[in-house]
């Protein structure tokens, strides 16, 4: 297996720091159980299968602090952002009510930092909290359990519809070499819907490292809308675990863009535990840099019969990157009628770029329907000749034509402000 | 109600399942230094083949069983295996077919192997193996006159050290993997190909594999060299008797393509895949690569994979010359309780290199049938393509289909295509079959063999039909 965690390393004093904050006695004795199983467990290694074309080893050999909270705030951070938004603002891993803007959210739903949920809805929040993640499989949610101290708690009532999305925006300002540890709790009730994009920034903050859980429960008929833009310092690391939980026909989008960091390795898991339950995950993963590296990871469970999932992710690479992409559809002796679908394309732009994709089919039933394909190619030279043809310089034609290739999956984004938001997002960020 | 037929059909019996009463010369069960060194002196072999298998042996101490495969079986003991067995013969070996036990010969003909010459109209030249050792190649004359070497293993390495010296081990180092190593220390014969340059071999080759006696494991190692401007088409066929303990067969198999050279190999395992509760049966534990190695040199694998409890094999092509082609075509079929976990390797070296992969799975009983694949293309390799097709066919609810591809890609000029399907017989497929008239039965016969025919149609003649057979025998009772 993995080495243990060395024990003299920078992370059992910051463990101690944190266990020096007041928590209820339960998160406590939970924190210290899951500090123990990961220091057990170890980083994963590129032995291991799942972790295979990852390198995290140098994440135990950095220093990491605790993240503190920045006064100075970047001045045009909130002015790019969607209008009619519900806004939660944390800074470094925390809080921040004056920037945050809560008037649009019904009265029926609670929607707060983890830390006050804490204290206003224990009993509530404390039944996910204390769920087991698989650490075993994914150790950096023992980790994240470990360090469990901010995050979000939202819920939402039977019957409530929110109209308006709801944004998550992390920022990380101004700090180098912190570690920080969100812990998303998500709670879609019978017949809700919902839409929430969780976004992760950097403003001269360089070398840090997240590690972000998000849990996102949905009941039956209750229909949520989960966006994610990750655009962190291209010098950081940015771990996360999207465990989805669905119930009778429920249905989940999800849509993760992905082009910062140095290292970012995206678990998405879907598990269907009921009956006609969907999902529908698209991606995009954009490198552009040397060195960078992103993992996309699907795991879709299919227990229960007559459900629908389908993957659509696309990627495009440039410069000396590497990206991972592996999605597996497990479907139980239960899921009769299973309907799985899932695609991956890839685009390579340089010749020192490197993908490695590997989708998956494990089904242990024979009522099923599932399917896969995964190509990676580059700029079709026809069409590079069409358009330097007309003028049109090599550089611009590629841009164009790299654009052509993911404009089909953000298209298919429903709510038009959200595909805005993205489409400008990615042509600022990722020139395309 | 289709479940019936399904299962009449999936259910038929294992019919090579017989044994051969023969006397035979066996080692104890146990593998130490002494075997190996009383192998190696019993084939009168020299002193190079003996340092080789001593080196794969401290190797293979080193390793332990590999576990990533997604098969289920006991550990296997290595040393209640008997690591030799042969037909006894005289002394000198049999010179022609008449000095070969008449035993032997019926067991052949009771296979349907065109072992006696009469069979020429066949016109497939023959190396059968008995147990450990080969007992007769046919058409050697024929086949020397056009400059083709085909013979076994021990003979080659008496008559023609040099070439196995040169590429013994070249393809499958045994350092590859456990049981490649296991038998580079253990292999007691095999079958060997020269096919000179510019040669077209004349006729198919043949090898046919045939485990006999008990508690034996087999390890046999084919080498193929295809020189400059040659052709070669080989089969292989395998069968054992069924017996209730599980039997290990462990081979490695190595081609070697050179420039514009074209190798078309054809595998239809039907070992002994145990009885309905999965009792008995093969392991099959078999390393099969090769490499092209010249400039426009293409190797083609075809194989039907009916047979064995367990399968645990990955037929690869290493594309190291420009403008090589590999080809793997498979249809592995599953039923009862056995599991295969079977595909390929594509490593794109040099520049315009090509490959196809067509694999066809079909699950019924309590079968798991993997296609584990990887397609890695190098930074050199300039303009690769790789085509990917896997297709699973389901045939009862406690049965499993998995794919795992693995797409490594470090070249943009590259294009890979990758495409996978899973699914049961379509209820609309049936209901048009049986609306224009056809039994259930017959209906799913077309279904079963029309989802394979692109594999079918790689194989030469007289094998297809063959393989059209067998998957009707195998999967007889099953088809539900």
């Amino acid at each position: 297996m993995s080495a243990v965690f060395s024990t003299s390393s920078w992370l059992e004093n910051i463990f101690d720091i944190t266990s020096s904050v007041f928590q209820p006695p339960w998160l406590q004795a939970f924190r210290t159980q899951q500090f123990k199983k990961f220091r057990e467990r170890g980083l994963p290694t590129m032995q291991e299968e799942r972790w295979k074309y990852t390198p995290v080893s140098y994440l135990e050999r950095t220093n990491f602090s605790l993240p503190i909270i920045s006064n100075k705030w970047p001045k045009n951070c909130l002015e790019e952002n969607l209008n009619s938004i519900i806004l939660l603002v944390f800074n470094n891993g925390h809080f921040s009510e004056e920037m945050s803007d809560l008037h649009l959210l019904p009265p029926e739903v609670i929607l707060s930092p983890l830390s006050a949920a804490l204290q206003a809805h224990e009993h509530l929040v404390k039944p996910y909290l204390l769920q087991q993640l698989d650490g075993q499989r994914h150790p950096f949610m023992y980790l994240n359990s470990a360090f469990l101290n901010e995050g979000i708690f939202l819920q939402i009532p039977k019957n409530c519809v929110i109209p308006y999305p709801i944004h998550f925006l992390f920022l990380n300002i101004n700090q180098s070499y912190f570690m920080a540890s969100p812990r998303n709790i998500i709670v879609a009730h019978e017949n809700s819907q919902v839409k929430i994009i969780e976004e992760h920034r950097a403003y001269q903050a360089e070398n840090y490292f997240i590690n972000v859980v998000t849990e996102l429960y949905t009941n039956s008929n209750a229909r949520v809308d989960y966006y994610k833009l990750q655009r962190e310092h291209l010098t950081s690391t940015h771990i996360a675990n999207i465990n989805v939980h669905q119930k009778q026909n429920s249905c989940v989008n999800t849509f993760l863009v992905d082009f910062g960091s140095r290292l970012a390795r995206e678990d998405l898991t879907i598990n269907l535990y009921e009956r006609r339950a969907t999902c529908h995950m698209k991606g995009l993963y954009l490198l552009r840099h040397d060195d960078q590296h992103i993992d996309n990871h699907i795991y879709v469970d299919h227990a229960a019969e007559n459900c629908t999932s389908s993957v659509l992710y696309k990627g495009i690479l440039d410069k000396k990157s590497q990206a991972v992409f592996n999605s597996k559809v497990y479907a139980h002796v239960e899921a009769k009628k299973t309907h799985a679908q899932q695609t991956n394309h890839n685009l390579l732009l340089s010749s020192s770029a490197e993908v490695n994709t590997k989708p998956e089919l494990e089904i242990y039933t024979d009522d099923v329907t599932c399917l896969h394909g995964a190509t990676v190619g580059q700029v079709n030279a026809e069409a590079l000749f069409y358009l330097r043809a007309r003028g049109i310089e090599k550089e611009a034609a590629l841009k164009l034509l790299a654009h052509a290739f993911i404009t089909d999956v953000i298209e298919k984004i429903e709510d038009s402000a959200m595909k805005n938001y993205i489409q400008r997002q990615v042509s600022h960020y990722a020139g395309l | 109600m289709t479940n019936q037929y399904l299962k009449q059909i999936v259910n038929k019996n294992y019919q090579y399942g017989f044994v051969t009463a023969i006397e035979s010369d066996t080692f104890a069960p146990g593998l130490s230094e002494e075997v190996i060194h009383h192998i190696s002196k019993l084939k009168n072999e020299p002193e190079f083949m003996l340092q080789w298998r001593l080196r794969a042996y401290q190797y293979w101490l080193t390793l332990s069983p590999p576990r990533w495969a997604h098969v289920n079986f006991p550990n296997i003991d290595y040393q209640n295996i008997i690591y030799y067995s042969a037909p006894r013969v005289k002394k000198d070996g049999p010179a022609s077919l008449e000095e070969v036990d008449p035993k032997l010969l019926e067991t052949y003909k009771k296979l349907g192997i065109p072992l006696h010459e009469q069979g020429r109209l066949a016109g497939v030249a023959v190396d059968a193996v008995f147990d450990s050792v080969s007992v007769a190649t046919t058409f050697k004359a024929k086949l020397a006159e056009a400059g083709v070497i085909f013979c076994s293993f021990s003979e080659a390495v008496q008559e023609y050290p040099a070439l196995v010296e040169k590429y013994l081990g070249t393809v499958v180092p045994y350092r590859d993997n456990f049981f490649a190593a296991l038998n580079s220390a253990v292999f007691s014969d095999g079958s060997f190909v020269y096919i000179p340059k510019g040669v077209r071999c004349p006729m198919e080759l043949s090898t046919y594999f045939r485990i006999n006696a008990a508690n034996t494991g087999q390890f046999e190692r084919t080498l193929i060299i295809a020189d400059a401007d040659s052709h070669v088409s080989y089969l292989e066929g395998c069968t054992a008797p069924m017996r209730d303990e599980n039997q290990l067969h462990a081979a490695v198999v190595e081609l070697v393509a050179l420039e514009n050279a074209e190798i078309k190999y054809s595998t239809v395992q039907n070992w002994y895949p145990g009885d309905e509760e999965g009792r008995g049966g093969i392991y099959n534990f078999v390393t099969k690569r090769g490499a092209c190695r010249g400039k426009h040199a293409k190797i083609s694998w075809t194989q039907i994979e009916t047979g064995s409890a367990i399968t645990w094999k990955y037929p690869s092509v290493i594309l190291q010359g420009d403008d090589s082609i590999g080809e793997f075509y498979s249809v592995a079929l599953t039923n009862h309780h056995q599991q295969a976990d079977t595909g390929t390797k594509m490593i794109h070296i040099g520049k315009n290199t090509r490959s196809t992969i067509i694999s066809k799975g079909i699950s019924a009983g309590f079968g798991q049938n993997t296609y584990r694949g990887l397609v890695r293309v190098l930074p050199q390799a300039l303009y690769a393509r790789n085509y990917t097709q896997c297709e699973s066919l389901l045939l009862s609810a406690t049965c499993g289909a998995h794919t795992f591809p693995y797409i490594e890609v470090k070249n943009p000029t590259s294009q890979i295509e990758h495409e996978a399907y899973t699914s049961k017989i379509g209820a609309d497929q049936l209901f048009y079959c049986r609306q224009r008239g056809l039994s259930i039965e017959d209906a799913i016969s077309m279904i079963v063999n029309g989802f394979c025919k692109r594999v079918f149609n790689e194989l030469p003649m007289e094998f297809a039909v063959e393989a059209q057979k067998l998957l009707e025998v195998s999967l007889e009772g099953s088809v539900g």
